[in-house]
């Protein structure tokens, strides 16, 4: 069934040229800039105070639990599917030989394979990320979260068509992330006063805390680049 | 080494600026937003550098250079795949400038570092044979008029800052991922608004 998804999916992208290399583009740092921006969302939406400005509106402080959940579960989330990804080491598909239509040059397709370490299909990172953030826009706005998903399904989908991951490894990404982010939605109401006090320490030192916010979610949209190479500089020195 | 530096200079610089026009858009002095004028004049002085930046590459990639621009590229023969890079490397410095002398504005005591940083960029380039003096020049000079007249504009801009802040407060939801999409394009050499501007009005870049 994972291999008859991947190769209806493969087949069709590979009869464009083009539209193979746009998939290259856009699943690199596209769906990494989208979320960054829902994320900045999630900081904002919402009115302040205790009371919403209409009845079901969205108070500000619980979308900055979410937040703030998001963001903190993400490098534990991270750190985890790297290390499931090297227990369980499933081959991606395009490292399959022969699998896979690619219509684009050996050299370039070479350089493409050489980006991604072998064996670690599974789960696929990009869908635990997606999943979560999902989760997290769910518990405050449903519409939003529709919304966000149906344009984040396209580079998930593009992803498995490339062969960058088998459909197995993007579903159970998503189901980790967002039963990750339906655990933090759930813990909302016992751990609301920490989002309260954050968010007072925030209007204290609202310029700093913006400005760390800002180097977080730029870190974010480059896929977390900056703090892999601070990680793997560290891990060198130790 | 004087080209590792450039380098990191050259990725680093937009988040460097974005980091400060962030600082100045939420610094509060006694409940109050104090430098939220002066974090537009920052941004947009470093916006409207850089897109003089496009500017001259477009006239240079189009075949006909302004005749005080110098082939820069001829003194590197061997480095054709950072060509572009180091085309627009002087103009980097005007983005420097305007972002120094918009500083100057705030402070003087940072506003003159900015502007003694800018000068060691531009020296940076010019030891590392990155650019002609005359582009260095030119570059700091179009950097610092940019930045000079939009603070003296900046005295006539008032409701755009008031109408930007009151959307601030009542859309933030909107206009902040805008800006943050905003910053990380620029970051990343204005890719996605010159893909929008090609795609809405035509043009082969």
């Amino acid at each position: 069934m994972d291999t008859l998804i991947l190769l209806w999916l493969n087949q069709h992208l590979a009869s464009s040229q083009t539209y193979f290399y746009f998939s290259l583009v856009a699943t690199d740092r596209m769906p990494w800039i989208i979320m960054s921006l829902v994320l900045c969302w999630l900081w904002f939406v919402g009115s302040p105070g205790l009371l919403p400005k209409r009845p079901g509106g969205i108070l500000n402080l619980h979308a900055r639990y979410m937040a703030i959940g998001a963001i903190m579960s993400m490098p534990v989330l991270f750190i985890g599917s790297q290390l499931m990804q090297r227990a369980i080491e499933r081959p991606r598909p395009l490292h399959v030989e022969g699998l896979l239509t690619i219509p684009v040059p050996p050299q370039l397709w070479q350089e493409v394979m050489a980006s991604f370490p072998p064996a670690t299909a599974f789960p696929s990172d990009h869908a635990i990320v997606i999943g979560l953030l999902l989760s997290c826009v769910w518990r405050i706005s449903r519409l939003m979260s529709m919304a966000v998903g149906s344009i984040l399904f396209i580079p998930l989908v593009l992803r498995i068509a490339l062969g960058f991951h088998w459909p197995s490894d993007v579903l159970a990404g998503l189901m980790i992330g967002g039963i990750s982010g339906m655990m933090i939605a759930l813990s909302m109401p016992y751990q609301l006063t920490t989002a309260q006090r954050i968010n007072r320490w925030l209007q204290c030192h609202p310029d700093w805390m913006h400005v760390g916010l800002f180097l977080f979610l730029y870190d974010f949209s480059q896929k977390f680049s900056w703090l892999f190479s601070i990680g793997d500089q560290l891990l060198s020195w130790l | 080494m004087l080209i590792a530096i450039n380098q990191w200079i050259e990725h680093t610089q937009y988040v460097m600026f974005a980091l400060v026009a962030t600082w100045l858009w939420f610094h509060q002095e006694n409940g109050r937003w104090m430098l939220r004028q002066q974090a537009i004049v920052v941004m947009m002085a470093v916006l409207f550098s850089h897109v003089l930046v496009h500017i001259q590459s477009d006239w240079w990639f189009h075949g006909s250079p302004p005749a005080f621009f110098h082939p820069t590229e001829t003194i590197h023969q061997g480095w054709e795949a950072f060509y572009l890079q180091w085309f627009i490397a002087p103009s980097s410095m005007a983005t420097w400038m305007a972002f120094s002398v918009a500083v100057l504005a705030i402070s003087r005591m940072a506003g003159l570092l900015l502007c003694l940083l800018s000068l060691f960029i531009a020296w940076l380039h010019l030891m590392a044979n990155l650019a002609w003096p005359s582009d260095v020049l030119l570059a700091l000079f179009v950097g610092a008029v940019t930045g000079w007249a939009l603070v003296l504009l900046s005295r006539h801009m008032q409701r755009f800052t008031y109408g930007i802040e009151q959307l601030s407060i009542h859309i933030p939801q909107v206009i902040y991922p805008l800006m943050l999409l905003l910053m990380i394009d620029m970051s990343n050499d204005l890719q996605f608004l010159t893909f929008s501007f090609h795609f809405m009005f035509g043009g082969s870049k």
